[in-house]
């Protein structure tokens, strides 16, 4: 056998073998297609998103949308400048888990890349900012929660799936993952697992904790009548119920559940149905009624009533800074949580001045972040920055050109 | 094709290895093509410092591209098993490369020599967040000793011996002849930082900084660090008094009219400093984690030393 009969008749399995070796080795030089759209196989940065580019500070934005026209704009907070996304008329929420808003219409929800997001990596964190992308859409109704790792979508019937983050943030919802039963409130991703209540919504419910491939793991012996509002705080994650809240909180892998009582007998229609907060933070609000307004210390597990009068809705960041309440009079006061006690004001913000909204739906609404406080103000179609630790001073006042009566911010 | 039988042939020699290894790893059929002995190097900084080393007597890889941040950086699975095939592994360590450990110690685990240079040059620790350090490291050991020179020479002595040791194949004396060259330059380095340095009056020699990582450069030269919150984005738009606390106080203290930090609109903070403080205000940028691309600033370990060395000299001297 001559040696190049031999190799004749390996040509055509050599050559599919050289293309094998070929994609395995392509990867070296960074240019060939990788695994995972949007990133490179060589060594790209970690969090590396396709014309995302790292920055010093925080990329704050604000998401918002005009229902009776659909009007949707995203505002670049550090630049200052608006833009424009395609349209979402007869929106009835718009919520976020940080980077990606959710549009909720009656047809569906729609998924947002608000294009600034945080990553943590403990002693220090990282920001970025990227194009402005829709993602897809997920079912009406959905409520969504989303931890570094995975999205959980809450359905109005109560079943929920679960979706890889990191298809969101190449820009494809990809494959649901389905829990198992149906659930009373919304589940929400935390400490690798998944926290949700099963039971009667409007009635008693228990606490169930499941692995994020959706089995069931060793749960907190722990009940909520009638669950209403969820908060997902660095002390835990904390359900409303009619009798106060339900704190559950991760130590070594075990989970505990605690609740914060009112303490006193709550009026019916006075307990809080949602909280605002400052993402990250350890101090929630909640109207209390349309007269007053709650704020829950989870750090110290008590619960606060502020008198302050007809309520529009509250915030607050925390940490020693005024509990922030917009009045009836279409102005924006600062109390102080401590003693209760109104200690700076605006003057009127709102050209036109609604009833107590709930957290999530058209109408004026307090976004909170370190630094810096907004309000939208849709009849005037405008936004306001308030320097909250500066008398509520404010500091910039966007003309928007359209009415942003639903508004969230990103960046974290 | 100009030499199609020598091509067909080296076909035949990979086709065989595909088959012995039943399509295992592919990326196990790319070493096939290269037998030259092989360092891998975690971050861009050492990857300089370890090329300038071994020269051409073995590849150098450098798993940290430019730019990029130490902390954060991670592999893909490729140069995952790359670094179990190098006959030397250099990091940093200390904790610096957090997504890459756990690689170094598995290649560690399957007989791979791995040298962490961080630990072997006499570590400083975090001191208090307010010196510069970040809080919750206050203690810790401070990973980034390239900040140091001398530090860098001893570090660049011990790599030569670790390649001397675990490279078969490299020649002893060309790895030594390139070591004793680099040490020079180093030398040369830490003494024209230290003239450099001496124009500025001892009483200015702060660094005012939201960087974390001149620690060794400060415990050298005899500077003092002084850490500030750089106000972000949002706040430099219209900030009040307070937003510019930290930075303000912290510049008092210094007695120094010049801030050493990345920010993403440099003259719109020194603009509200100056507002705040009233006379000039510099707001400096320096390099701090990674080399830059060739010819972009910081190329090279000397070259981001010498840009570094002259904005702080500059930044602490001018009025």
């Amino acid at each position: 056998m001559s040696v190049r009969r031999n190799v004749t008749s390996w040509t055509p399995t050599a050559v599919v073998a050289l293309a094998l070796l070929a994609t395995s080795c392509a990867g070296q030089d960074g240019d060939a297609p990788s695994p995972k759209a949007g990133s490179s196989a060589s060594a790209t940065p970690h969090g590396y998103v396709e014309g995302a580019q790292e920055a010093a500070e925080q990329q704050s934005r604000l998401l918002l949308n005009d229902p009776a026209t659909g009007d949707t704009r995203v505002l670049d907070l550090v630049t200052g400048k608006v833009h424009e996304v395609s349209r979402t008329a007869g929106t009835s929420g718009l919520t976020t888990d940080g980077r990606f808003g959710f549009l909720h219409t009656e047809g569906g929800t729609r998924v947002l890349d608000g294009g600034a997001w945080t990553v943590d990596h403990g002693d220090h964190v990282h920001y970025y900012r990227a194009a402005i992308r829709d993602v897809g859409r997920l079912p009406a109704g959905a409520r969504v929660r989303s931890d570094a790792a995975v999205t959980a979508v809450t359905g109005e019937d109560g079943r929920a799936a679960t979706y890889p983050r990191a298809g969101l943030e190449d820009g494809e919802l990809g494959g649901p993952r389905t829990l198992p039963g149906t659930y009373a409130g919304v589940v929400v991703p935390y400490a690798e697992h998944l926290l949700a209540l099963t039971g009667d919504p409007g009635g008693s419910t228990k606490v169930v904790v499941h692995d994020r491939e959706g089995k069931r793991v060793a749960s907190p012996d722990a009940e909520c009548e009638d669950p209403r509002g969820d908060a997902v705080t660095r002390r835990g994650v904390v359900f409303g119920c009619e009798d106060g809240a339900l704190l559950i909180s991760e130590n070594d892998g075990r989970f505990e559940a605690e609740k914060i009582p009112y303490g006193a007998e709550v009026p019916t229609g006075e307990r809080a149905l949602s909280f605002q907060y400052r993402a990250g933070s350890d101090t929630l609000t909640a109207p209390a009624g349309d007269r007053a307004v709650w704020v829950l210390d989870v750090t110290e597990r008590t619960w606060a009533r502020v008198e302050t009068g007809p309520v529009v809705t509250a915030n607050t960041a925390g940490e020693g800074s005024p509990l922030l309440v917009l009045q009836d009079d279409g102005a924006l006061h600062g109390y102080d949580i401590t003693t209760g006690k109104k200690v700076s004001g605006t003057e009127r913000l709102l050209t036109d001045v609604p009833g107590t909204r709930a957290e999530g739906t058209p109408g004026p609404a307090i976004e909170v972040d370190r630094s810096r406080a907004y309000v939208n103000d849709p009849a005037g179609s405008r936004v306001y920055e308030i320097d909250y630790n500066d008398d509520l001073r404010v500091a910039r006042t966007f003309a928007l050109g359209m009415k942003p009566a639903l508004m969230v911010e990103t960046g974290r | 094709m100009t030499a199609p039988k020598r091509t067909v042939l080296r076909l035949r020699r990979l086709l065989l290895t595909v088959i012995t290894l039943v399509f295992a790893a592919t990326a196990t059929a790319c070493t096939s093509g290269d037998d030259r002995p092989r360092v891998v190097v975690t971050t861009n900084i050492l990857g300089d410092i370890t090329q300038e080393i071994v020269g051409d007597e073995a590849e150098v890889t450098v798993l940290m591209k430019p730019n990029a941040d130490p902390h954060s950086f991670g592999l893909s699975a490729v140069q995952a098993a790359e670094l179990e095939r190098a006959d030397l592994v250099v990091f940093n360590g200390l904790g610096l490369e957090e997504n890459v450990l756990r690689h170094v110690d598995a290649a560690r685990e399957s007989g791979v020599a791995a040298f962490e240079v961080g630990k072997a040059v006499d570590p400083l620790t975090f001191r208090l967040g307010g010196d510069g350090g970040p809080e919750k490291e206050a203690g810790q050991p401070d990973p980034h000793f390239w900040t140091d020179p001398h530090r860098v020479r001893e570090a660049a002595g011990l790599i030569a011996d670790q390649v001397v040791e675990h490279v078969t194949g490299v020649d002893e004396k060309a790895v030594r002849d390139n070591a004793a060259r680099y040490d020079g330059q180093l030398a040369g380095l830490t003494t024209w930082m230290e003239k450099s340095f001496d124009r500025i009056p001892e009483d200015r020699r702060a660094l005012v900084t939201n960087h974390h990582v001149f620690g060794y450069l400060a415990e050298r030269f005899g500077f003092r660090v002084i850490g500030a919150v750089i106000p972000s984005g949002t706040t430099l738009a219209s900030p009040s008094s307070s937003d510019l606390r930290s930075l303000t106080e912290a510049m008092r203290d210094a007695g120094v009219r010049t801030v050493f930090a990345d920010s993403s609109q440099p003259t719109r903070l020194a603009e509200v400093l100056r507002t705040e403080l009233g006379g000039q205000v510099r707001v400096v940028e320096l390099y701090s984690e990674s080399l830059t691309e060739k010819g972009k600033g910081a190329g090279t370990y000397l070259q981001m030393m010498r840009a570094n060395t002259d904005a702080m000299a500059e930044g602490l001297t001018g009025n």
